[in-house]
């Protein structure tokens, strides 16, 4: 895993300042993460395939609340925008709108997965 | 960077609180702050977990998250309250900006505040302050009540002798407060302490025997001089909370009053013989209340006096027993102490009480002889 990767895609300081400055816990934090974000990825996959649009939302409210936590700003607006089209049934933006989403998703992935450049 | 606080200042006292959040991430981000903050932190992943934990663990301040498996934050809310509980459990929904419905659901069952997520950490801190303050006076006003009942248990007086004393305190501390002379001294809050604090002016009663403390009939010489260390057994008691915490006020008023509310204008008073404006104003206020009372209630050694002729014993003690200015705001006040003794005259109503013919008066607790006069004198002229 990859913190300094990671951290290209969350506000570093941010995170580190939520933690009261403990970077141990940002570690456990950016591993809990890695295991949390593929399960939720293949759950929205699925209720976004079958137009499960009460599904979309709420999954899509949990991981905006996660990566604002995370201070993973960019994948939470995504995620907000996904949950909000989902609220008043908008399909076609929801699959629009769930292609960013995915893309954010793996690629914040694969920076926790990547071997650190340090 | 984003600052960290400084935590330096706060006093949370180890309070517990529980978080509830289904989010794993949430609840180790919010569980860090508040263990360095210096809280006892309990984590619950939903409503019902929650309550099973809270059997056990008993937190001051419960913050939950309002979309949860099993049961809601809103459901829990309205089960805590439903719950019988000896204390007051203070309640934070955690809610995202849009959530503005659930809110109100959560303040409509029972929520206390709530708190926009992700939580900011500034916010949090100033929430869990008004959460601690509020629960902070639960804990004043319960250990008042608490020790004025413990002392009231011990008395022979009657059921409601403490709330007219607070009541005649507070209307005396009232009138004082629109005298140019007190303006630095009494204010809102100084009525406001003094109307919770008086009740426990009798507190070290608790440590008087009983064959002395309910002995029907006149003290002997020794038995008055032990039923006078109750003054010294309260302000013992109340001294060493009042030490611990010396931001209390209220502590500081309660010692006090249940220390010097025996002392006389004149220095003739006990335990220390104060005199004049050495005795503190609140202990001079609570003295002549409870002169009032005991003179207007019936006792085992004598019946109770009209308001005419107690108040007449009162303007005859002017500059003696009582501090003049004091005899002069309650004759400004005299029918606002007239009407609180019809009001919570229990034992005996007032229309059914003859003037006693009475033409000397005698308190057990001071042994001093007052004569009365047929008319009752201007204060203090």
């Amino acid at each position: 895993m990859s913190t300094a990767n990671a951290m290209s895609l969350i506000d570093a300081d941010e995170l580190l300042a939520r933690c009261m400055g403990n970077s141990a816990l940002v570690e456990k934090l950016l591993k809990a993460l890695s295991s949390s974000l593929p399960v939720e990825q293949q759950s929205l996959q699925v209720a976004v395939q079958v137009d499960d649009l009460v599904s979309v939302a709420r999954i899509a409210h949990k991981m905006k609340g996660t990566a604002a936590n995370m201070c993973a700003k960019r994948l939470a607006a995504v995620a907000h925008d996904v949950e909000q089209a989902a609220r008043s049934n908008q399909i076609d933006i929801v699959a629009q709108r769930w292609f960013d989403l995915k893309f954010q998703i793996e690629n914040l992935l694969d920076s926790l997965s990547a071997p650190d450049s340090n | 960077m984003t600052g960290i606080p400084s935590l330096a200042s706060s006093k949370t006292d180890g309070l517990k609180v529980l978080i509830v959040d289904d989010d794993p991430i949430a609840l180790e981000i919010l569980a860090n702050f508040l263990r360095v903050s210096g809280y006892l932190v309990e984590l619950a992943s939903n409503g019902k977990e929650a309550l099973e934990k809270m059997r056990h663990y008993a937190p001051r301040i419960v913050i939950s998250d309002v979309d949860m498996p099993e049961m809601s934050g809103v459901e829990l809310c309205r089960a805590i309250r439903n719950r019988q509980s000896i204390q007051y459990t203070y309640l934070i929904l955690l809610t995202s900006h849009s959530d503005t419905d659930s809110v109100l659901l959560g303040l409509d069952a029972g929520a206390d505040d709530y708190l926009s997520k992700p939580f900011r950490q500034e916010e949090l801190r100033l929430r869990m302050e008004g959460g601690r303050r509020l629960l902070t006076l639960e804990g004043r006003d319960m250990m008042i009540f608490s020790l004025a009942k413990l002392a009231e248990s011990r008395d022979q007086d009657t059921g409601t002798h403490l709330e007219r004393i607070r009541e005649y305190s507070k209307v005396l501390a009232t009138e004082l407060m629109s005298w140019p002379k007190f303006e630095n001294e009494v204010d809102a809050q100084f009525v406001e302490l003094i109307y919770l604090t008086s009740p426990l002016h009798d507190v070290g009663k608790v440590g008087i025997p009983d064959s002395v403390l309910l002995k029907p009939g006149k003290l002997t010489t020794e038995e008055f001089e032990v039923m006078k260390r109750h003054t010294l057994i309260g302000g013992e008691t109340l001294s060493a909370s009042a030490q611990a915490h010396p931001e209390a006020s209220f502590l500081k008023m309660a010692l006090d009053i249940a220390l010097k509310h025996h002392e006389r204008w004149d220095g003739t008073g006990y335990p220390f013989q104060l005199k004049g404006s050495d005795i503190p104003l609140s202990a001079r206020i609570v003295a002549i209340a409870d002169v009032y009372d005991a003179l207007t209630t019936k006792r085992v050694y004598k019946e109770a006096f009209s308001h005419e002729v107690a108040a007449g014993i009162i303007y005859k003690s002017c500059g003696t027993h009582f501090d003049p200015d004091l005899v002069e705001a309650f004759a400004k006040v005299e029918n606002e102490m007239r009407r609180i003794r019809f009001e919570l005259d229990e034992e005996n109503p007032p229309s059914h009480i003859k003037a006693a013919n009475i033409t000397q008066w005698s308190s057990p607790l001071d042994g001093k002889h007052v004569a009365l006069q047929s008319s009752i004198p201007v204060p203090c002229n």
